[in-house]
């Protein structure tokens, strides 16, 4: 702890307990600069972790940028995939020293406030790079105005059915409306070929909201304006309607599982590549592994639609960010950038490397609209069963959530998660749930300012 | 039974006398609990004192150049807001009902353990099984049990034809806590087991020989017997599976984040969430201390209720 | 004589008829325990997909080692995800098992200690100190995450079992105190009166004469230390961060990842977390019949 930190001031001030005061007191001083930046004989060593997602090969991506880039020295540390947030808040606590790691796009204006970041506008190559980025992704990667970071990946969110199960019910065409999805759906039920045609999770969790976000989007509505003041419920009434529209697809036309209400985006996903459910909606990169006959029963025969709306009105679903930040106090701050350029966007060969890389391996969204062109990408895009015009037209109509840089994000989606379940329990009529939600986010809101 | 041990053992040592044997060395006795305070404090003492001094200034980590003096400030903002007491009472549900659970399936299971039969060896290390395993991966293992579309209780229940479709146990409110509770008590009853078999192991065979010569019943012999026997053993019981209860965080983490709606969002979810979520480290550490208070207020209580009992020298 | 006869037959069937209730109620509780762990033993033996049919298979239909056999050559192994997860899997259980022994051990040596003298001698602060032991375990562990991690990095323990054991015995120690001062209070006195009257120290009298005689209640507390480490997850991924420190339930948790969850090697790496604790019961069981024969001959 140094010494602007409020609790240790606090705790000297107080002359609490002394020698517990003076463990405070003595954190950080373990961590000296190790490397002046202005040396150029020495190479400059970079920190840098993020969440333990197959670290094996950001291990092999970071190697090859240390055979680039021979002058950094970079450090990679994987942190548990779960509790990542409340690590690094300790992390940050404790004045570590990172230079540069993962962020969720939901945290990024918390973070922000909490002085731990630092913007990256004006830097080396950077207005170029953010011209190939697709809109959804790159207003992610801002807060107030200034740039934070460059994309780890993004996806969209994706409506996917079961194109055998829908034949069997002679349903010709995909849905595009909501109405007409509850009639594909309800067609399906009537054929006896799954009880609850749609499965969809509802259990809190990070994004838990994206299904919620993207109907609205897909309907070219609104939740918040542009001061992130909540639209909803009655200036502008989309969320209203398609909260109505889940709920009577629970309860009146019972074509929702009323079990999903305990399943989140993974268990949903394990469960529909088994068999289960007729449509479902999840994260874009389930999609390649769906149509893989190795990791599920359904291989070939799942489809991608436009998201469904309350109306067709051409528009897309939600898209997230998980981005590559620089912390505020980094001694190494271009070394670190070209560690977060080489990740989030081209190597010194001028390719995406990384993000290709993701892509091919794991199916995780790439954030590069040219990546569109890659031979390689649109042969796997093919391969795993996209319809490409429906693919293209989701992703150039994808938006970020309209509040998601606000710094009490995640506070307002998880509240607003637990309203929606109650809504799906019955405990509480749609118009007083999201009044509840718009409520909730005018006082995080002003307590924020 | 016990006034009678009590007194015979203080008898002997009267007739002794304390000092030859050292009993009355107060500096030696605080030498031997030195090394255990120093351990305790060494990496207890910053956390407490943190965290209480945290709770009473209004501190969001949103904001790190706002941290104000607030006195209980936190403490009032949050009595005041009904999630506190809709978690508090959720809180007090799980925990009575974890506890009451853990305490008579572990004074069965210990009283049937500590009986011959064969195979109790084998048993008596089964019982083992549920503690080896981890509550994350506890919370894991159940999420898959109680799955909804391909859980194996359903499964089972179904092919036993006690239900027709598969249900969904954390869907529902009440199911959902119930859930938790079950897992919580699985993991929980083989050291309530432990401590209770250590006790019952201690209590001498005659005297339930000269109980069942005076004619007592079975109750009677578990009344005046067994029970002053385990009093401690169950003291100490009680308060570490109320604590455990209290504090339930992996099981909630996995099992339910807290769903659906806030139906299983306890005092310690909801410090979790405010610390970790909000960021807002003031009304957390409060939090985290209305937790503290609880648990320690209800530790007292039992203190009152069993300390006294079967306590044989002091 | 007839009579006494029937009453002697009639006490045989009535030790017969308890004998069954008993072993039906042993029965009954190994199914309490055995039936959800049964789960995760038969999921351990199941292709990823099977584990996810409906209904379950309760006897795998084509049983794998697979899953087994990847923790023992990680490098070929079936996992989309996790691989990581897979070679961490048999250091973190060492790093587990050191860390829950170094925690048991810690806890013995100070329990002992303090519980001794909190059974025998009456001084001044008594009262306090019990009350102090119960109170530092009061604040829930999620609240202890950011100080903790402070501390421990002030003393530049981070990524080091030696912390993990340290916040565990901190943990632990109020517990293992106040289990071993009642244990000690039960003891007559008098047994270690006499040795102290035969001549012996009172290290001797505690190595040779109380420890002996309380090996059941120090086991106990031995267990609990044990297991409170073993089983720990949040403290665990705090404090780590790489192999030399990751302990068994931090490497689990890690085969659950954003894109998929690895049921059946989960299964199994939660299998094989179970090992040692049973074998160390196990050993251990035999030691508190043992204890409780010797103290029994000593008294």
């Amino acid at each position: 702890m140094n010494d602007h930190d409020p609790i240790s001031r606090a705790l000297s001030r107080r002359h609490f307990l002394k020698a517990t005061a003076a463990t405070g007191i003595g954190l950080g001083v373990g961590t000296p600069a190790l490397l002046s930046p202005v040396r150029a004989a020495a190479p400059a060593s970079v920190n840098f972790s993020g969440w333990a997602f197959e670290p094996q090969v950001v291990e092999a991506n970071v190697k090859r940028f240390m055979e680039q880039n021979p002058d950094v020295q970079v450090n990679y540390t994987p942190l548990d995939l779960q509790l990542y947030n409340e690590k690094m808040v300790a992390l940050f606590s404790a004045n570590t020293r990172m230079d540069v790691f993962y962020v969720r796009d939901t945290e990024l204006g918390a973070w922000v406030e909490a002085g731990w970041l630092q913007p990256v506008d004006g830097l080396p190559k950077l207005d170029e790079l953010d011209k190939d980025i697709f809109s959804f992704n790159r207003e992610a990667l801002f807060y107030k105005g200034k740039q934070y970071g460059t994309p780890y990946y993004g996806d969209i969110y994706v409506y996917m059915y079961d194109k055998n199960q829908l034949d069997q019910a002679n349903v010709a065409k995909a849905p595009v409306t909501l109405d007409e999805l509850k009639n594909a759906a309800l067609e399906v039920k009537k054929a006896g070929i799954a009880e609850y045609p749609i499965l969809k999770g509802y259990k809190t969790n990070v994004d838990g909201l994206s299904e919620f976000w993207s109907m609205v989007f897909a309907s070219g509505g609104h939740l918040f304006n542009e001061a992130f003041e909540p639209v909803f419920p009655n200036e502008d009434k989309t969320a209203l309607m398609v909260l109505e529209w889940m709920l009577d697809a629970l309860h009146t036309w019972k074509i929702l599982d009323p079990r999903g209400l305990e399943l989140d985006d993974t268990q949903v996903r394990d469960t529909f590549l088994s068999g289960q459910g007729v449509f479902t909606s999840n994260v874009g990169n389930v999609f390649p592994r769906a149509n893989n006959p190795a990791l599920s029963k359904r291989a070939g025969n799942i489809k991608m639609m436009r998201f469904p709306a309350l109306k067709d009105v051409g528009k897309g679903p939600m898209g997230w960010t998980r981005l590559y930040a620089m912390s505020a106090d980094t001694k190494v701050r271009d070394a670190a950038w070209r560690l977060m350029y080489y990740l989030g966007g081209k190597d010194t060969t001028g390719q995406y490397y990384t993000a290709k890389n993701w892509y091919l391996k794991y199916g995780v969204g790439y954030p590069f609209k040219s990546l569109d062109q890659d031979s390689d990408i649109l042969q796997a895009q093919k391969a795993s069963g996209y319809d490409i015009d429906v693919l293209r037209q989701q992703y150039a109509n994808a938006r970020a959530r309209e509040n998601i840089s606000a710094s009490w994000y995640s506070d307002w989606d998880r509240f607003t998660q637990q309203q929606v379940q109650g809504v799906l329990l019955g405990q509480i009529k749609p118009q007083q749930a999201l009044e509840a939600s718009a409520q909730k986010a005018r006082a995080l809101k002003k307590s924020g300012e | 039974m016990t006034v009678l041990s009590g007194i015979k053992v203080k008898g002997r040592e009267r007739r002794r006398g304390a000092g030859q044997v050292g009993y009355d060395r107060p500096r030696f006795a605080l030498l031997l609990n030195a090394p255990a305070m120093i351990a305790i404090f060494l990496l207890a003492g910053y956390p407490i004192v943190y965290s209480a001094v945290i709770s009473l200034h209004k501190y969001n980590l949103k904001r790190p150049r706002v941290f104000d003096f607030v006195g209980l400030g936190n403490y009032l903002e949050l009595l005041e807001s009904p999630e506190f007491w809709s978690a508090l009472w959720i809180t007090v549900e799980y925990t009575l009902l974890v506890v009451s659970l853990v305490v008579v399936l572990g004074i069965g299971i210990a009283l049937l353990l500590n009986r011959h039969f064969p195979g109790r060896g084998i048993v008596r290390t089964l019982i083992l099984v549920p503690w080896a395993i981890p509550p994350v991966v506890n919370g894991m293992m159940w999420q898959w049990i109680y799955d909804s579309k391909v859980g194996a209780l359903n499964g089972l229940l179904k092919s036993l034809h006690i239900i027709t479709e598969y249900r969904g146990w954390l869907s529902e409110p009440t199911s959902a806590l119930l859930a938790l509770v079950f897992a919580d008590v699985w993991n929980m009853v083989p050291l309530a087991v432990i401590i209770l078999l250590a006790a019952l192991q201690r209590i001498p065979g005659e005297l339930y020989d000269a109980g069942r010569v005076d004619g007592a019943s079975s109750f009677q012999l578990f009344r005046y017997v067994t029970f002053p026997w385990l009093a401690q053993a169950l003291l100490l019981v009680l308060i570490l599976q109320t604590m455990s209860a209290i504090r339930s965080f992996d099981v909630i983490y996995v099992l339910t984040a807290g769903g659906p709606g806030t139906a299983t969002t306890t005092l310690t979810w909801k410090t979790y969430l405010t610390t970790f979520d909000s960021l807002d480290f003031g009304l957390g550490n409060a939090y985290a201390y209305m937790v503290s208070i609880i648990t320690l207020g209800l530790a007292l209580i039992y203190f009152r209720i069993l300390y006294r009992r079967g306590d044989f020298e002091t | 004589m007839t009579e006494v006869i029937a009453q002697s037959h009639m006490r045989h069937w009535r030790q017969d008829v308890r004998l069954i209730a008993l072993m039906l109620g042993g029965a009954l509780v190994t199914v309490y325990i055995l039936a959800p762990f049964c789960w995760l033993l038969l999921s351990s033996f199941m292709h990823e997909q099977d584990a996810l049919s409906v209904p379950p298979h309760w006897i795998p239909k084509n049983p794998t080692l697979s899953n087994y056999l990847s923790f023992f050559n990680p490098s070929e192994t079936r996992a989309v995800v996790g691989s990581r997860a897979i070679e961490q899997t048999l250091p973190g259980m060492l790093n587990s098992f050191i860390a829950a022994v170094g925690t048991a051990v810690v806890n013995l040596v100070l329990g002992t200690l303090a519980g001794y003298s909190l059974a025998r001698f009456k001084f001044r602060g008594r009262g306090a100190l019990l009350g102090i032991y119960l109170g530092s375990r009061m604040l829930p562990g999620i609240a202890l995450i950011v100080p903790l991690y402070l501390t421990i990095k002030a003393f530049g323990l981070l990524d080091h079992l030696v912390a993990l054991i340290a916040t565990y015995v901190t943990f632990t120690l109020p517990f293992t105190i106040w289990l071993l001062k009642n244990y000690f209070q039960a003891i007559p006195r008098s047994l270690e009166e006499a040795a102290l009257i035969d001549g012996c120290t009172w290290l001797q009298m505690m190595v040779k004469v109380l420890l002996p005689t309380a090996l059941p209640g120090l086991i106990a507390a031995a267990m609990f230390a044990f297991m409170t480490a073993w089983n720990d997850y949040l403290f665990a991924v705090i404090l780590t961060s790489t192999t030399a420190s990751k302990t068994m339930p931090v490497v689990v948790a890690g085969f659950a990842t954003d894109v998929t969850t690895e049921r059946t090697l989960m299964a199994t790496s939660g299998v094989l977390a179970i090992i040692p604790p049973l074998v160390l019961a196990f050993l251990f069981q035999r030691l508190i019949v043992q204890g409780l024969t010797s103290g029994a001959v000593k008294d």
